[in-house]
């Protein structure tokens, strides 16, 4: 046996350029189906961030359960709060990914005649507030709450609770006790109500039509209302009272009211942002194990307005199975039925029990997410079937020529008495040489390969992508190439010890009698030296059809993916080409109005930012009496709407934005056509200065709205000033109007924005930052991450402005590398047909050379073979490709199929001359060497 | 035009150096006439083969010179020595080394393909009559018996008319019938055209055909006794 071990390492030490081409091919095969794999493992955990980003990282919601617990379905358990603390310290559950939601609301009212509901919520000093809806959360894993607090709420103690800013505003502060009163009012809100007069004081005041306010409760007149964008129309009548009334201090007729419910707790935080000031809802955030219990409202007799959503979003142990982990859970909770499981999840008895399956699918946590995505993972093992043949394929080739071109030496060894079997251990010895070589090498570098790109990608800004090779892709990689190599070993082994006899070996190459009779074609003698080569070449071709179709398939394979790659990057780039240039920003934050200037502020302080800019938003609400005010100019606006009122846009900005460019940005403020050139201070003749020194311009559309008057595009700068007073008694002085396209809203210097919002205009700001360089970056995305600040929204796009080169070159890395290595597999498969093919005619072509054959000639048939297999790879591969790329545009993208194949075409016969000439080398080398013998 | 269409001065091929020194061709110097039917014999490894291969540039010698028809040939390009092999030498091996993807005849023409010259189609004619080929012109080596594969090999090495046949081992394996009509065809062939042959072979009963005999022994080659010349 250690003979045999012996001479099949002499094999593939001594024959270099064969154990070359077997490296080769092995380790690219390999390299192929790892990065298959591993992009594959690394795309589910994107899935999976991205799910749990949007989503949470929960498995399982126990609505239903809560619901059966309340409904005294539970053998043991009988409150939700109980259950709840249950939950909260189960073996069973992630007390770090569980959390529990709970909502009591009034439902939007639509109709004059239907009843209004609310919560009453005193405090004990006395302070009041309404609220139309109110929920309960327990902080760690709640999306909704994550991005609005500030402070770390895993560490709430079951009495304390996070609550709204306007409990600061009454006094309080961290630490306090606090007690809230919660009243269920419902009611009717009568014509003559004192809320219903003070709305319609208000209305009158503003001089608008108090028709306006039923025409809003309906719902058809709210689409109305929408498509008219008139903003500042509330969609229901809590928030019409909440603009035009003191809604704290609302009376309702025929009121009912149900048992208060008190809820104590310590406070340990306030809620911040736009919305801890806002009364229409109230949220309180708890521990997960917290005391504080607001299901005693469900038992409120307000029935029919009352709904409770009682959530309980579990992520469950994860080194136990999902299945087991609920079974036990349930049991716990008091419901000990074997099938309990099963019954939740069916809603066998009304009770159902939502689950997370897209986590739960990405998690690989239980076959509940699976069985969704069975067609997916079909598909995708059908993809891996190929692929895993594709390699094999490769591997085998090599394997076959490799065993074959020595069939004579085995022949020799079995007549010298050389058993079956140890020849089969000579040929299993050599593939296990390339299992542990090849393969370890082809799997290390494609992971490093598979790293380098994700995290290239991840550098650039591309949200949620992560590399991850997990220890069982890895592990499923080494088992299929295993398993190919050893398939390809055998039966090569097989072939070699078992098919071929000793004799038919001593005469493999050689040909064979055959009793079928070929035909007899006529004689082809008066040939020139060049016409005899290449119908020689082609005979020779024709004589291996098996070997030429297959090398032709796999390099045609590459072939289609090469240049499939390179009409639709060319395509997309054209796409995305002019947005590549000067980048106008890499964050985007929507914040308080307040804010702005400070944000901006701390992050250019930072160093990491080139330049930033921001403008505000806000909207004011104009009666007919202010717009009469504009005179002719009011033509230009859209009086096609319902009542008498318009709501405008309010807008700020800062010196950059003034002053720079719309390059790339929607801006319906400028003439499409002018869009590129024109900048508001080209647009008013005035620098950011002097606009700030003077009061606000009012731009109008170019055109009244039912076309007849164009006012043309410009700006016109009045004689006087005009003020015009809004429906909250804010005043705004206009110095000017412009027109310009669609748009209508009041552009007003920074300065007055400012002592708007001082004096309690709401307005929002949309900020944009320029990261400085790449190297800047991730500094960049610290700071943000980590300013002092509550923001409503921050969008990363460095991937799309600064980072952009750096992104498509990555994107064009990751394609170029799988492209290559797929296509290098073709070219490896073909230098060993090329290689096989004329090494098997090793003697004819010395006889040629014998008789005279030069060794150009010689050199020319090996070419000219080369050549047809790559131009058969590459005409098929090249019209394939041409067609996959139409039906991709066309029904997969929807794009059009620009013709940009033809520099694919190109790219891909160059090419693969070149690929031809490569591979006939070894061949050529090894066969001018055996005639100089 | 010499009178010998081959000589050979003091030509030397050594393989390896130090221990593993091999003299192939030990100070060889050889004269063969026009016409002249020459027969060499030795051991195995005596370097027959290699004297052979070094007068049809197969092979270069290590030092020495070879003349064909007083022309040195050592020394010359690739091509040159292309043209030489097409035009002058026809080769005969012991294993018949036909194209199997080409018929008989077109296995008969290659030379000719090969230097682009037009076949005399009487003579190719003269040759399948000689060889026995007419009824199998058109069959493919697989479909002929190893005497047949042999006589096409002759023929091949006949169709351009050469002045030089080289011819190793071509009987060695045949039968004696086969072997013994060979060796007739070859020599009226070389007689009715005036080529020279030099043959290698181990059968001393060919040997004994041939106007001279020459034994090769260790890269030594001297010329037996009682031979024509």
């Amino acid at each position: 046996m250690k003979h045999l071990f012996r001479l099949a390492l002499k094999y593939v030490t001594r024959q270099k350029l064969r154990t070359a081409l077997m490296f080769l091919s092995v380790t690219l095969s390999v390299f192929v189906l790892n990065t298959f794999l591993v992009y594959t493992s690394s795309t589910i955990r994107s899935i999976r961030n991205a799910v749990v980003e949007e989503n949470g990282e929960w498995e399982a919601n126990l609505q239903g359960v809560l619901e059966a617990v309340r409904a005294g379905e539970s053998e043991t358990v009988k409150s939700p709060i109980e259950a709840a603390k249950i939950i909260s310290n189960h073996v069973a559950v992630d007390k770090n990914h569980t959390y529990i939601f709970d909502q009591y609301q009034f439902p939007y009212e639509q109709n004059v005649g239907d009843p209004v509901g609310y919560f009453d919520v005193r405090l004990d000093d006395g302070t009041h507030r309404v609220a139309r809806s109110i929920f309960r959360s327990s902080l760690t894993g709640n999306l909704e709450m994550r991005n609005t607090m500030l402070k770390n709420t895993d560490d709430l103690t079951p009495d304390e609770m996070i609550v709204p800013s306007w409990f600061a505003k009454a006094g309080y502060e961290v630490g306090d006790t606090v007690t809230m009163t919660i009243t269920p009012t419902t009611g009717m809100l009568g014509e003559n109500s004192e809320a219903m007069k003070a709305v319609r004081s208000k209305l009158a005041e503003l001089n608008a039509s108090s028709e306006e306010f039923y025409y809003i409760l309906q719902g058809d007149e709210v689409d109305q209302v929408l498509r008219n964008n008139r903003r500042t129309i509330k969609y229901n009548l809590f928030d019409m009272l909440s603009a035009y009334a003191d809604i704290d201090e609302i009376r309702l007729d025929a009121a009912e009211t149900s048992t208060p419910v008190k809820v104590t707790g310590r406070i340990a935080g306030f809620e911040s942002g736009l919305e801890g000031e806002s009364g229409t809802y109230m949220r309180i955030g708890t521990a997960l194990d917290t005391d504080i219990d607001l299901s005693p409202l469900n038992d409120s007799p307000i029935g029919f307005i009352c709904d409770n959503f009682g959530n309980c979003w579990v992520k469950t142990n994860p080194n136990t199975s999902f299945e087991y982990n609920m079974e036990l859970l349930l049991k716990d909770l008091g419901f000990t039925d074997d099938d309990a499981y099963d019954d939740f999840k069916f809603a066998m008895h009304g009770y159902g029990m939502e689950l997370n399956t897209p986590y739960m699918l990405t998690s690989f946590r239980s076959v509940e997410g699976i069985g969704t995505a069975v067609p997916y993972i079909g598909a995708y093992l059908v993809l891996l079937v190929i692929v895993w043949l594709f390699s094999r394929f490769i591997i085998d080739n090599a394997f076959e020529i490799s065993v074959q071109e020595r069939s004579v030496q085995f022949a020799a060894l079995r007549i010298m008495g050389a058993s079956k079997g140890q020849l089969a251990t000579l040929v299993f010895t050599e593939g296990l040489f390339y299992a542990l070589t090849a393969l370890p090498l082809g799997i290390v570098s494609s992971t490093l390969a598979c790293k380098y790109f994700f995290d290239s990608l991840a550098g650039v800004g591309v949200e949620y992508v992560e590399f991850y090779a997990s220890p069982l892709t890895i592990l499923i990689c080494t088992l299929l190439c295993l398993t190919g190599v050893f398939i390809s070993t055998y039966t090569s082994a097989m072939w070699a010890s078992r098919k071929l006899s000793p004799a038919e070996a001593l005469n493999y190459g050689k040909p064979k009698s055959t009793k079928k009779r070929r035909k007899q074609k006529k004689s082809k003698l008066s040939l020139s030296s060049k016409r005899f080569m290449i119908r020689y070449t082609f005979k020779n071709i024709f004589r291996t059809k098996r070997r030429f179709l297959i090398s032709s398939v796999a390099m045609a394979l590459g072939v289609l993916i090469f240049t499939l790659c390179i009409q639709l990057g060319l395509t997309l780039y054209g796409e995305v080409k002019d947005y590549i240039g000067e980048p106008t920003y890499d964050f985007y934050i929507h914040t308080d109005g307040a804010d702005a200037d400070s944000i901006q502020k701390e992050l250019m302080d930072t160093g990491n930012f080139k330049s930033s800019y921001y403008e505000c938003h806000g909207s004011i609400v104009l009666t007919e009496k202010e717009l009469k005010k504009l005179g002719d100019e009011s033509a230009a606006l859209d009086m096609n709407m319902q009542g008498d009122i318009i709501p405008m846009s309010i807008m700020t900005m800062d010196k950059t934005r003034f002053e720079c460019g719309h390059k790339g940005l929607s801006d319906m403020a400028v003439p499409y056509e002018e869009r590129d050139i024109t900048t508001y201070s080209e647009l008013l003749g005035i620098s950011y200065e002097e606009f700030e020194k003077g009061d606000a311009v009012l731009f109008l559309p170019q055109q009244r709205y039912d076309g007849d008057t164009d006012f043309g595009y410009g700006y016109t700068e009045l004689s006087e000033s005009i003020t015009l007073s809004g429906n909250q008694d804010e005043e705004i002085k206009i110095r000017g109007i412009a027109h310009a396209d669609y748009s209508t809203f009041i552009l007003v210097p920074m300065s007055k924005a400012q002592e708007l919002i001082k004096y309690g205009k709401s307005m929002s700001a949309n900020m944009y930052f320029l990261v400085r360089d790449a190297e800047h970056y991730p500094a960049a995305k610290t700071a943000i991450d980590s300013m002092n600040f509550s923001v409503d929204n921050v969008y990363d796009e460095y991937k799309a402005g600064t980072g952009i080169t750096e992104f498509v070159n990555t994107i064009v890395k990751i394609v170029l590398t799988l492209m290559l290595s797929i296509w290098l597999c073709g070219i490896v498969s073909m230098m060993n047909t090329i290689n096989t093919s004329a090494l098997n005619r090793s003697r004819e072509l010395i006889m040629m050379r014998a008789v005279g054959m030069t060794r150009r000639q010689l050199t020319g048939t090996v070419v000219l073979e080369s050549l047809l297999f790559s131009s058969v790879s590459a005409i098929a591969g090249t019209l394939i490709s041409v067609v996959g790329y139409q039906l991709i545009m066309r029904f997969i993208l929807n794009l059009n199929a620009a013709a940009s194949g033809a520099a694919a075409l190109a790219a891909s016969l160059v090419l693969n001359i070149i690929i031809a000439f490569l591979a006939a080398l070894p061949a050529i080398r090894t066969l001018n060497h055996s005639v100089s013998k | 035009m010499d009178d010998n269409i081959i000589r050979t001065e003091a030509l030397v091929k050594q393989y390896g150096e130090g221990e593993t020194k091999v003299m192939a061709l030990d100070n060889v110097s050889l004269e063969v006439g026009r016409g002249e039917f020459v027969a060499v014999t030795g051991e195995s490894g005596s370097g027959k083969t290699t004297l052979l291969n070094v007068i049809g540039s197969l092979d270069t010698p290590t030092s020495g010179k070879v003349f064909f028809d007083g022309r040195e040939i050592t020394g010359r390009s690739d091509n040159e020595l292309s043209a030489y092999r097409r035009r002058s030498i026809g080769f005969i091996f012991q294993s018949y080394n036909l194209i199997p993807v080409l018929n008989v005849e077109e296995n008969i023409v290659l030379p000719l393909n090969l230097d682009s010259t037009e076949p005399d189609m009487a003579y190719l004619e003269e040759l399948l009559e000689l060889t026995g080929l007419k009824s199998k012109r058109r069959s493919y080596p697989s479909e002929l018996s190893g005497g047949q594969q042999q006589r096409v090999a002759f023929a091949r090495a006949l169709v351009h008319k050469p002045e030089l046949i080289l011819a190793d081992e071509p009987t060695g394996n045949l039968d004696s019938k086969n072997s013994r009509e060979i060796i007739e065809i070859l020599k009226s062939s070389i007689k009715k055209y005036a080529q020279t042959l030099i043959l290698i072979t181990h059968d001393m009963s060919i040997a004994a055909q041939a106007d001279r005999i020459f034994r090769m022994k260790d890269g030594v080659l001297t010329e037996s006794e009682g031979t024509l010349r």
